[in-house]
């Protein structure tokens, strides 16, 4: 694996070179395909939580995992900085149903590797109650390089998320997509948000894990690039400027990753559920897919600047699907559950060519039901008790995972 | 208008914490405050948010004199007013360690909308700030000295940051006020306009689709004042001295008529985007003047000390005519001798010790005023 697992969060270790060439290689090979043939491939990484089941405290375990991991899980599993954070890396997908196998694979060996040491995995934006205070930070140079640098912000980051990367057939393309799928942002992060919990306390907020990370520099949502060449040299002047070391460092909602042709998509929270995750990564594709094809086609979603879209960002992250959100087209307020289902019509023609009907259908699942902080406040709301929530969230992160010894660690 | 012809007068509008000086936790105790002080302070004192936050905002003032007299004036006010409490005030971008649960929030309409509306965003808001507007000569001038004076605020950042303890822990920042305020929409420095109408475009964009009520709502940290011809920068932490605040406004004022005057002989500013700016601004909030910030010209990290120095240099004329050389002078003592944080972790090197560090806040909170007045607190 590939892409996925180069494009790392913050506070991933730099990787070898030559890992990186041999990556770029096999994703250049697909500039060779025309646009028609081109497939949007997908790669998804999840950030998940370690839990104690007696306390349902974090639990500062990442180094035994990454003992035990290390025949079973290759390099697809990663530390993060803090040592009860661990990512999941999937290879490269062909297709949705792919992804889903790999997703379902990966979750049940660390379910299988936490269950052996008597923990669970949990996953969602936030951790409702533990505090950052009390977690490790993992070992290694470039960790107290970022701590050095960033302080309290970095040691207070202890927040979970879901990146997908599809495919793009040529980086400048990309850039002009990019631009464009910025607006369908907020619309995403609505039907993600996952962290309604900070430090055991509710915040009033649905999604407040954006909150947290909005605090480092180069995150939310980027400008529009009038170019490819804009984009690199705005990378490069940071490098020159020793604002960045390397162009990992930006942490934008979406980016075109730095070395691999891929749009990366990182505004999402952490999914509880498989099923949340996989439908999240096939709109994130159709998205981008129909882009593409309209910018083919020679048209383009308008391109609004960050400013407005910003208002939008803010709504989701208050009131998930609850709220509304603005339609700047129509310059009205409108109900954010039917913009929603205008945005699944919108893409609709893409679904049936990537064959995510199944996932497109959980989307619609989650509007009738709620998303996965609904889901966090409702059980919060019926025990009034956080570690309630903690169970709720571990049960549904083991939903759907094929290893017996994951269901047995889950029960 | 010829620029002679203007004058750009000065506001100042302070936040100040309301402390109790045993145990040196902020009070909440601006009802007190404000039933007493309608006689003494009228319309200048205001509630806001919590309860334990006062805000003093000046007259229109036509230059740095006239808004230094009136600042003295106004802190000696109120910390009479405190005085009969037993209460002291303090100025600075945080509380160093009292905690924002424990404070009321205001009674009032506009704040429960607020609240409700914002969330923990709003109730965790307890940061304390330094607002100076600058009289302008008409507003399509002020958009764009608003534009380019984008460019200088991290640099007056640097020099005003005061805020590096939060909850009683020390984060590692120099001004940790802007971490906590930037979890509010629309904060931070503005995208550049092309034009008056294009901003205005936004507001009433803004307002139709029910994103604000008001345009008072935009909080960026430099905006053209939706009532006033004034522009109004928003980026300092509250300053504990008075010569602290009076020397920063001065180099405000300075900007904007250099600015202003660069307009007319048909010159500008480089234009800089917001994400490139952004990188100063993370910079001077992590290290204050001890760091390097990039000069975009240049394309280098250079020390924050020298680029301070140079933009100095840059307004020198506009200082003189200003009469602002007692102004100059103390920030060239403040990048010698260091910021309000710098002091105030000097105090926590020290003592090791919160409480000593709200004192010293205390204290030169306290400096300069008018002593009959100020003695009895």
């Amino acid at each position: 694996m590939r892409r996925a697992r180069a494009a790392r969060d913050d506070t991933r270790e730099t990787e070898p070179i030559c890992a990186d060439l041999r990556r770029l290689s096999s994703w250049r090979l697909l500039d060779k395909m025309t646009a028609e043939d081109h497939v949007y491939t997908l790669g998804i990484e999840e950030e998940f939580a370690i839990v104690d089941p007696q306390t349902r405290e974090l639990r500062s375990h990442i180094q035994e995992i990454l003992e035990g991991g290390k025949v079973l899980l290759k390099e697809q599993i990663k530390p993060e900085m803090h040592q009860s954070v661990v990512e999941l890396g999937t290879e490269i997908c062909s297709s949705i149903t792919n992804a889903r196998e790999h997703v379902i694979e990966l979750r049940s060996k660390l379910a299988s590797l936490a269950g052996k040491a008597g923990l669970r995995i949990a996953s969602a934006g936030t951790h409702p109650f533990s505090h950052w205070r009390d977690q490790l930070i993992t070992e290694g140079e470039r960790y107290k390089e970022i701590v050095k640098d960033m302080q309290q912000l970095a040691r207070a980051n202890l927040i979970f998320g879901l990146h997908v990367h599809v495919g793009i057939p040529n980086r400048e393309s990309a850039i002009h997509v990019m631009n464009q799928a910025r607006y369908f942002l907020p619309h995403i992060y609505a039907l993600s948000v996952n962290s309604p919990f900070w430090v055991g306390q509710d915040t009033g907020l649905k999604g407040y894990r954006l909150k947290v990370f909005e605090r480092f520099p180069r995150t939310g949502i980027p400008d529009a690039f009038e170019s490819l060449s804009e984009y690199e040299d705005y990378c490069k002047l940071l490098v020159k400027t020793g604002c960045v070391d390397n162009a990992k460092k930006i942490w934008w909602d979406i980016r075109l990753h730095p070395f691999f042709d891929t749009l990366e998509v990182r505004v999402c929270d952490a999914q509880s559920r498989v099923d949340d995750t996989l439908a999240m990564a096939a709109l994130i594709q159709a998205v981008i897919a129909k882009l593409y094809k309209l910018l083919r086609h020679n048209t383009t979603f308008r391109v609004y600047r960050r400013r407005l879209l910003d208002e939008n960002r803010w709504r989701a992250s208050r009131y998930g699907i609850e709220g509304k959100l603005i339609d700047f087209g129509r310059e009205a307020e409108v109900e954010t559950r039917s913009l929603l289902n205008e945005l699944i019509e919108f893409v609709s023609t893409e679904v049936d060519e990537l064959g995510s009907k199944r996932e497109m259908a959980h989307i619609e699942r989650i509007m009738r039901e709620g998303t996965g902080a609904d889901r966090q406040l409702a059980a919060f709301q019926r025990t009034n008790d956080l570690k309630a929530v903690v169970d709720q969230i571990v049960a549904e992160t083991y939903e759907g995972l094929t290893i017996a010894e994951a269901d047995a660690a889950a029960r | 208008m010829s620029r002679r012809d203007h004058v750009f007068t000065l506001g100042i509008e302070e936040e100040f914490q309301i402390i109790d000086p045993e145990t040196r936790e902020l009070r909440s105790h601006i009802q007190e405050i404000l039933a007493d002080g309608k006689v003494l302070l009228k319309e200048h004192v205001k509630s806001e948010m919590h309860q334990s936050v006062v805000e003093l905002g000046t007259e229109i003032c036509s230059d740095v004199r006239c808004v230094r007299q009136e600042v003295l004036q106004l802190r000696s006010e109120l910390a009479m007013l405190a005085a009969h409490d037993g209460l002291k005030i303090a100025s600075a971008g945080t509380h160093p360690f009292s905690h924002w649960m424990d404070q009321l929030i205001t009674v009032d309409e506009r704040y429960t909308t607020i609240v409700k509306d914002m969330q923990q965003i709003a109730r965790a808001n307890l940061i304390f700030g330094l607002h100076v507007h600058v009289g302008i000569p008409d507003r399509e001038a002020g958009i764009d000295i608003m534009n380019q004076a984008r460019y200088f605020l991290p640099h007056l950042y640097a020099l005003s940051v005061n805020s590096p303890f939060w909850l009683g822990q020390n984060t590692g920042l120099k001004a940790y006020r802007q971490m906590i305020f930037e979890r509010f929409p629309r904060t931070g420095i503005p995208d550049a306009f092309e034009s008056l109408s294009e901003y205005e475009d936004y507001l009433k964009l803004l307002v139709t689709t029910g994103c604000i009520d008001n345009a008072k709502k935009i909080w960026w940290d430099i905006r053209l004042h939706p009532f006033y011809d004034t522009i109004e920068f928003r980026i300092c932490d509250a300053q504990s001295r008075v010569e602290d605040t009076i020397a920063l406004a001065a180099i405000m004022q300075a900007i904007v008529v250099k600015l202003h005057r660069l307009r007319s002989e048909n010159v500008t500013f480089r234009m800089y985007p917001r994400r490139l700016i952004d990188e100063n601004r993370w910079r001077a909030s992590r290290y204050g003047l001890d760091g390097k910030m990039i000069d975009f010209g240049r394309n280098c990290e250079t020390d924050e000390r020298e680029l301070l120095h140079e933009m100095l240099e840059f307004i020198g004329p506009e200082i003189d005519e200003l009469g602002s050389q007692r102004e100059l002078a103390h920030i060239e003592r403040i990048i010698r001798e260091g910021t309000g944080a710098d002091r105030q972790l000097a105090v926590w090197e020290r003592t090791g010790d919160m409480k000593v560090v709200v004192d010293h806040i205390v204290d030169e909170t306290y400096e300069g005023l008018m002593l009959t007045h100020a003695k009895a607190a």
